[in-house]
């Protein structure tokens, strides 16, 4: 018979037989079991995956720790804090930085150092560039404009009295953040709270969102974001946002902010370039001879009526010291609106039936935080026309009351039966122009 | 003991009976001895690194042919060996003395086997010189095994054809031996 399937059986059995046998070295198995019990232990593709899967959960851990900050309890209040810890601070300064996209995306820089007795200097750099700059040394101020080539200079006398005791606000950032209430009314959604990572730290964060384009750039939506340092209350960086409300675009930030740093003492002065046009400011008001006329307190406040003048046109210059005595400013209406720290107007009556109404003031800038409040500026008011001045008055009354302005500081003090001054032929509101 | 050990241990058990065998599925595949003896050591070494996927000493064998089969072929790639049977001092003669009719016949099967292709005479050699189940040779091929199955068959199909062409004639040449092992391995795991 001739089954293929047999046929393969054969083949099979054929091939079988063809095997052929080879004698085995004799130190074969020796050397194998040798080489197998010295092998060091693999390390087996499943401890890769072991180790690649520990590798890679610590790398998310260290990740999430180091970059993605995890909210923590105790964030409430962190305003407060800041505001405190700006109270006590002796020194900072701040390097804002930010994108002009109006300039081609050029970026500007504006840098403040502000001390706790007064001094201060602002700086705004456009694309590297010098624009403007404002120092207010011990004795001296001085007001800088490139664009326009010219400059402001001034005496400084403030009243021993008035020494501030804080560390002027930083404009930038706390002008924003004290309006943090009013901002809520307006329908911003403002968060306090803490957050913390491995290579941050923990942090106090405020977060003011709001509706409102950022010039140059799309979208209407902002967002500031300041951060603090929960044990001191500190600024320790702020960042401004654009959105349109899927994504934020950083715009704005710091640089750099260093608080209690050693000063030096030529940061208050400044020398225009030459050719500058600078223009002297005679503030004889704020070092006139003579005491104060009349202090009075009124709604936590003290106000003070330094001098008082006349000119020949009958108009009056009163220099004004205004005070907040203890404790925390009371809150505005509405609500964070800080002009003067609670600087006043003046009204004047004079016993001949003359009325003075405010004209215009002069201010030396108060330092001005949430805690501290208080300055001089000189008033200059002019009699209402309805009711010139009368010749015989020989006595006014004066009263230095808030403003209209920033309704909530309510204060009114009244000194009656002043003696009129007699009208000053000098020029009481000039500003003298040299060529630098 | 951990694991690892455990399988250390297997190894170094199974290393005198499977080590021989190893060694000579390296010399019937044409490498010469001193290298078939390195490959043989090299596939218990290979092993041991491999040792985490190893599951049990029941697949211990199919799987220790797996690496070794791939270790020729490494070897095969880089020296390029041929794969002609090379009969050199240590073949122990099976059954004859040289030039003996059934010596000659041997000659004539592996000349035959040289000429498949190494898809069809792998598993020839697997099965009936390295006596591995079907399962243990699929498994060293990684093949599934009706693969494996059909293989072997095709394989004998053209090793015949081949000793055919050579003028072997199967009618009047074909030697008793015993019943196909590899047609009743497949249920003997």
């Amino acid at each position: 018979m001739n089954w293929p399937f047999l046929r393969l059986r054969r083949t099979a059995a054929l091939l079988r037989s063809a095997r052929t046998e080879f004698a085995v070295p004799e130190q074969l198995v020796t050397r194998a079991v040798a080489s197998l019990e010295s092998a060091p232990v693999p390390q087996t593709r499943r401890s890769y995956r072991r180790v690649a899967a520990a590798v890679g959960a610590t790398v998310v851990v260290l990740f999430a720790l180091g970059f993605v900050p995890v909210p923590r309890s105790g964030g409430k209040g962190a305003l407060a804090r800041a505001m405190a810890a700006m109270e006590s601070a002796p020194s900072v300064f701040v390097h804002y930085r930010w994108i002009e996209p109006a300039q081609g995306g050029a970026v500007s820089d504006i840098l403040q150092w502000r001390t706790a007795e007064g001094l201060r200097r602002d700086e705004f750099h456009e694309a590297g560039q010098l624009v403007t700059l404002e120092v207010y040394g011990r004795d001296s101020f001085l007001r800088y404009d490139r664009r326009t080539g010219s400059a402001t200079v001034g005496e400084w006398r403030r009243p021993a009295e008035m020494t501030p005791l804080s560390v002027p606000r930083l404009d930038r950032t706390f002008r924003s953040l004290q309006a943090t209430d009013e901002a809520t009314r307006r329908g911003s959604t403002v968060r306090e709270f803490r957050e913390g990572s491995l290579w941050g730290g923990t942090r106090d964060v405020i977060e003011v969102e709001n509706r409102g384009a950022v010039q140059g750039f799309p979208g209407d939506r902002r967002k500031l974001r300041c951060e603090f340092d929960p044990a001191t209350g500190r600024l320790l960086s702020e960042q401004r946002y654009n959105g349109d409300g899927y994504s934020w675009t950083l715009w704005s930030w710091t640089e750099e902010i260093n608080w209690d740093g050693d000063i030096p003492e030529e940061t208050w002065t400044f020398e225009p370039p030459a050719g500058t046009k600078v223009l002297v400011e005679n503030n004889w008001w704020s070092q006139h001879p003579g005491g104060p006329l009349a202090t009075g307190r009124s709604g936590g406040w003290e106000l003070t009526l330094y001098s008082m003048d006349r000119d020949r046109t009958g108009s009056l210059y009163l220099a004004v010291g205004w005070r907040h005595l203890t404790g925390p400013l009371p809150k505005t209406d509405p609500p964070g609106y800080y002009h003067y720290g609670g600087a006043p107007c003046a009204t004047v009556t004079d016993d001949a039936g003359g009325v003075y109404d405010y004209h215009l003031h002069q201010a030396h800038e108060p330092p001005l935080s949430r805690g501290i409040g208080g300055g001089i500026e000189l008033l200059k008011l002019e009699p209402q026309a309805e009711a010139p001045p009368n010749r015989d008055a020989r006595t006014v009354t004066v009263t230095l009351h808030t403003c209209n302005y920033g309704e909530g500081w309510d204060y009114e003090v009244t000194f009656p039966n002043l003696p009129l001054p007699p009208a000053r032929q000098d020029d009481l509101w000039t500003v003298q122009e040299i060529q630098y | 003991m951990d694991e690892m050990e455990r399988k250390r241990a297997l190894l170094i058990e199974a290393a005198p009976s499977l080590a021989p065998g190893l060694y000579s599925f390296f010399r019937r595949l044409g490498v010469d001895a001193p290298t078939a003896e390195d490959l043989a050591q090299d596939t218990f070494l290979l092993a041991w690194q491999k040792a985490a996927r190893l599951h049990g000493a029941r697949e211990l064998r199919g799987w220790l042919y797996g690496i070794a089969y791939r270790r020729y072929l490494q070897h095969r790639e880089q020296a390029r060996t041929e794969t002609t049977v090379a009969l050199t001092e240590d073949r122990v003669p099976s059954v004859p003395g040289p030039g003996s009719d059934a010596e000659l016949r041997a000659a004539l099967v592996r000349d035959a086997l040289a000429t498949l292709p190494d898809k069809y005479a792998s598993p020839l050699v697997l099965v009936y010189w390295q006596e591995l189940s079907y399962l243990e040779a699929a498994r060293a091929l990684s093949l599934p095994i009706g693969t494996l199955a059909w293989r072997v068959h095709q394989g004998l199909k053209l090793l015949k054809r081949a000793l055919a062409e050579k003028g072997w004639d199967d009618e009047l040449a074909f030697p008793a031996s015993s019943p196909d092992r590899g047609a009743t391995s497949v249920c003997e795991d």
